[in-house]
């Protein structure tokens, strides 16, 4: 009965528009106080459930990235690679591809990553006769790289929910992102070659490249700090958060000199918003899990998962299906919650190792960033793009086709995902 | 009613504060620990605890701006009386959420103060101190329900300065 009452609510609520974490807070509010459920706990547990050391990267990373993006970076990034790969066919494309790689280096959010990219590229791309919606999809798939490419939001969350070291996370999505965005790049220049979309006609000297490179190179260097210190065992993610929010403070003030005061509060603010919108659901989806711990809802869906399943690849299948239908309605962070604590008695029972499957879940749920209704990248990049949704949608197919391949790939050869945190010795199986 | 100073809204200086010293307490101590080999690790126990009270703040501006997330696709379809009747009952719920959170908490502080007095584990703070955030600051997030439902209900889109 309790559980009826909780997803129902939650459901209504979603339906009506409300918030997720709206929806998420009420009604596992509503189900502990109505069943008396240890309802005067919810004032500290709202609290405890933002207070932990772990959580603290969301801020820093956020942060880190509106100073790289108010420092004008990602047009350095987009002006190094076009003169580099600009001249092949459907040079654009590929430009913007490896610029959201890059991006994804420094930012752990597929939105943020389709914006800063989007807004230096879109323009350059459509002046080069490139279609409208290709460009968006373009722009919108390559930016779910950003969530597998580490620093990631979604590890931090996973590894948090899971209890898995998030510094093994990221070192374990590094070889996964590549892969993902070699074929984001093949796809782009298949479609550019049979559409005619041709490279850039000027070609940047040894020079110019000298020049945009050395230009870029502190901005090529965040990530190597960042990454570099984590996988070497420095710093914990983190403290690499925090490391590259002061880095990048550094390089915009310092090297570009492009920030002023003014700039500074407006950009703490905007990253403090942006990061409380993450903590708003997470904290109500904990307490939402909570709740649904305690109706039992969570054992009997695991139970089921079990159940259903012959071995760990069908389950692996039937979760993703699974995936697919919740990332239609949510968002990546709110599935995640919901998820993963029905998941986790299901992977010891399937002996499923946790970094692996943390790639794979996060894999497939960046798939679902990038597909219709609600993929979040999809609506940032057809905003920008300045057409709908629908034809974005059409054009993102043949990416979301090479994504469900690379999942398959992830899927059947776990050393893809395990061989570096393993070597890297932050991870033991 | 925005209280300002230099230019900048209450709730923008607070939020831009906090997260600040956040990041610089971390960042001291990241290099206390790597270059001094010195660790003041029991400040880790305020950064967790600015960064609930910037979250709190935060959540509150989010609201004003129509910045959380949610599920659109059906509510975009529905009649328009019908959308505001949502926003309506949602806004209501939500401050409602808030509001019973806080009087919880509040309940938690009294037992502090008067029963328990539990301090910190590490910097021995009496702990009401950090709960005390969540009914100070949720004032703002009233304050961004209530700004987020008017302009909803208004079509029109007051713009933030």
């Amino acid at each position: 009965m309790e559980f009826v009452l909780i997803l129902a609510l939650f459901f209504v609520l979603m339906f009506i528009g409300a918030p997720i974490g709206t929806s998420l807070g009420v009604s596992a509010t509503a189900t502990i106080i109505y069943f008396d459920l240890g309802a005067e706990m919810l004032g500290v547990n709202f609290a405890s459930g933002i207070a932990s050391f772990p959580l603290l990267a969301i801020p820093f990373f956020v942060l880190a990235g509106v100073i790289l993006q108010r420092a004008g970076l990602a047009a350095t990034i987009a002006e190094f690679f076009e003169l580099l790969v600009g001249r092949m066919t459907g040079g654009l494309s590929i430009v913007a591809v490896l610029t959201c790689m890059f991006w994804g280096a420094l930012s752990g959010s597929g939105p943020a990553t389709t914006a800063a990219v989007g807004m230096i590229l879109l323009t350059p791309m459509l002046r080069n006769g490139y279609g409208r919606a290709f460009s968006g999809a373009t722009i919108a798939n390559a930016s779910d790289l950003s969530i597998i490419i580490p620093p990631s939001i979604a590890f931090i969350i996973y590894g948090n929910i899971t209890s898995v070291s998030v510094g093994a996370l990221f070192v374990a999505g590094i070889v996964p992102g590549l892969i993902t965005g070699i074929g984001t790049i093949l796809v782009a220049w298949y479609i550019s070659y049979r559409r005619g979309y041709k490279g850039l006609k000027q070609r940047g000297s040894i020079q110019e490249l000298a020049r945009a490179f050395k230009k870029s190179i502190w901005a090529v260097m965040a990530p190597v700090v960042v990454l570099g210190g984590i996988y070497t065992g420095v710093f914990t993610p983190t403290e690499a958060a925090v490391v590259a929010v002061f880095y990048s403070l550094f390089v915009a003030a310092l090297i570009y000199r492009s920030l002023t005061w003014p700039d500074l509060v407006r950009i703490l603010v905007d990253a403090a918003v942006t990061s409380s919108v993450i903590m708003f659901i997470v904290v109500f989806a904990g307490i939402f899990t909570w709740a649904a711990s305690v109706t039992g809802v969570i054992d009997a869906l695991a139970d089921l998962i079990i159940r259903v399943s012959p071995n760990a690849v069908v389950m692996i299948l039937l979760v993703n299906i699974l995936l697919f239908a919740l990332g239609m309605i949510l968002d990546a962070i709110s599935i995640c919650y919901l998820l993963m604590p029905i998941l986790i008695p299901v992977l010891g029972n399937f002996n499923i190792d946790p970094v692996y499957y943390g790639v794979i879940f996060i894999s497939a749920l960046a798939i679902g960033q990038a597909t219709p209704p609600v993929g979040v990248n999809l609506f940032t990049a057809a905003n920008l793009a300045g057409c709908e949704v629908d034809e974005i949608a059409r054009e993102a197919i043949p990416f979301v086709l090479m994504d469900l391949v690379v999942l398959v790939l992830l899927t059947l050869l776990p050393a893809l995902s395990l061989y570096l945190p393993i070597w890297a010795g932050l991870y033991t199986p | 009613m925005n209280i300002r100073i230099m230019g900048i809204r209450l709730d923008h200086w607070l939020v831009a504060i906090l997260l600040a010293l956040m990041a610089l307490i971390a960042f001291l101590n990241v290099l206390s620990r790597y270059i001094f080999h010195f660790s003041f690790a029991a400040t880790e126990e305020i950064t967790i605890n600015l960064f609930v009270w910037m979250t709190i703040i935060g959540i509150g501006i989010a609201f004003e701006r129509g910045g959380h997330l949610g599920m659109v696709t059906f509510f975009n379809r529905f009649p328009r009386r019908f959308k505001k009747a949502s926003v309506l009952l949602y806004s209501l719920l939500a401050a409602g959420l808030f509001l019973v959170l806080n009087l919880f908490m509040i309940q938690a502080i009294a037992d502090e103060i008067t029963l328990f007095q539990a301090k910190s584990a590490s910097l021995g703070i009496p702990v009401w101190i950090y709960y005390a955030g969540l009914p100070l600051l949720s004032v703002f997030v009233f304050q961004g329900i209530f700004r987020d439902a008017k302009n909803r209900l208004s079509d029109s889109r007051d713009k933030e300065v």
